[in-house]
C-alpha cells in the first residue's frame, strides 16, 4: 500500500540534549538497595521510564533496568500500583 | 566457573518478618553464619538495613526487616544458603546476586562529551 504521508513536515523540534547523570558524576553508582535513587527512574505506576526521557546513556540505562528489577523483587519498588489486594 | 572449588563473591539480601524478636533474628543470622562456615565460605560484611515498608504485601506483611550479607564461597554455599532461606518461615523474601564490582565501564565509547550545547 502506498501510503504517502502528506502531512506537512512539522518543524524539527530540537530539545536540549540531556546528559546521562551517571556519566556526569563518575562517583555515582546504581545500587538496587537504594529505592530513593532508583525510584526516580520509575513512573508513578511503577513503570521504567525510557531513556529518551531520562537522558540515561545505554550503558547506565541497562544498569538501571537491572537495579529496578532487583528492587522490585525485594519489595523496595512496586511492580505495579494499580492492583492492590 | 564454580567447578574446581572456585570461589565467587556474592551478596544476599533477605527480609525477615518484622514481628520477630531480637532473639529470633539472631537465631537466623547465627544459623546463616554457621552454614556459610560449614561450606568453607568466608562471611564478609553483614549489615542490618533496618525495618522498611514493603512496596507490596508479602506473606500478609506490610513491613520487613532487611539484612544484607556479603560473602565468598563456591556455588555450593549459595545453594545451601538459599535452600535454608527458602525453608525458614521467618524469611519472607531473599535475593542473591554476584557482588557488584566497582568496575569501570568499557572505555571505547565512554567519555560523555560535556559539550551538550
Amino acid at each position: 500500500m502506498s501510503v504517502t504521508t502528506t502531512t506537512t513536515a512539522a518543524p524539527a523540534r530540537r530539545t536540549k540534549k540531556k546528559i546521562c547523570r551517571f556519566c556526569a558524576d563518575p562517583h555515582s553508582s546504581i545500587d538496587y538497595k537504594e529505592p530513593k535513587l532508583i525510584g526516580v527512574f520509575v513512573t508513578e505506576r511503577g513503570k521504567i521510564i525510557p531513556r529518551r526521557i531520562t537522558g540515561n546513556c545505554a550503558y547506565h540505562q541497562r544498569r538501571m533496568q537491572e537495579a529496578i528489577k532487583r528492587a522490585r523483587i525485594l519489595a523496595l519498588l512496586p511492580f505495579t500500583t494499580v492492583y492492590q489486594p | 566457573m564454580d567447578e574446581n572449588g572456585k570461589q565467587g563473591r556474592y551478596e544476599t539480601v533477605f527480609i525477615l518478618r518484622p514481628d520477630l524478636t531480637d532473639e529470633g533474628t539472631k537465631k537466623v543470622t547465627d544459623k546463616i553464619a554457621e552454614l556459610i562456615g560449614r561450606f568453607q565460605g568466608q562471611l564478609g560484611a553483614s549489615k542490618d538495613l533496618g525495618k522498611r515498608q514493603l512496596a507490596y504485601r508479602i506473606s500478609k506483611q506490610v513491613k520487613g526487616h532487611y539484612f544484607q550479607l556479603n560473602y565468598r564461597g563456591t556455588g555450593q554455599v549459595v545453594e545451601e544458603l538459599e535452600r535454608f532461606l527458602r525453608l525458614s518461615e521467618e524469611v519472607i523474601r531473599f535475593l542473591t546476586v554476584r557482588e557488584p564490582q566497582p568496575q569501570s565501564r568499557p572505555q571505547s565509547q565512554a567519555q560523555p562529551q560535556g559539550g551538550a550545547a
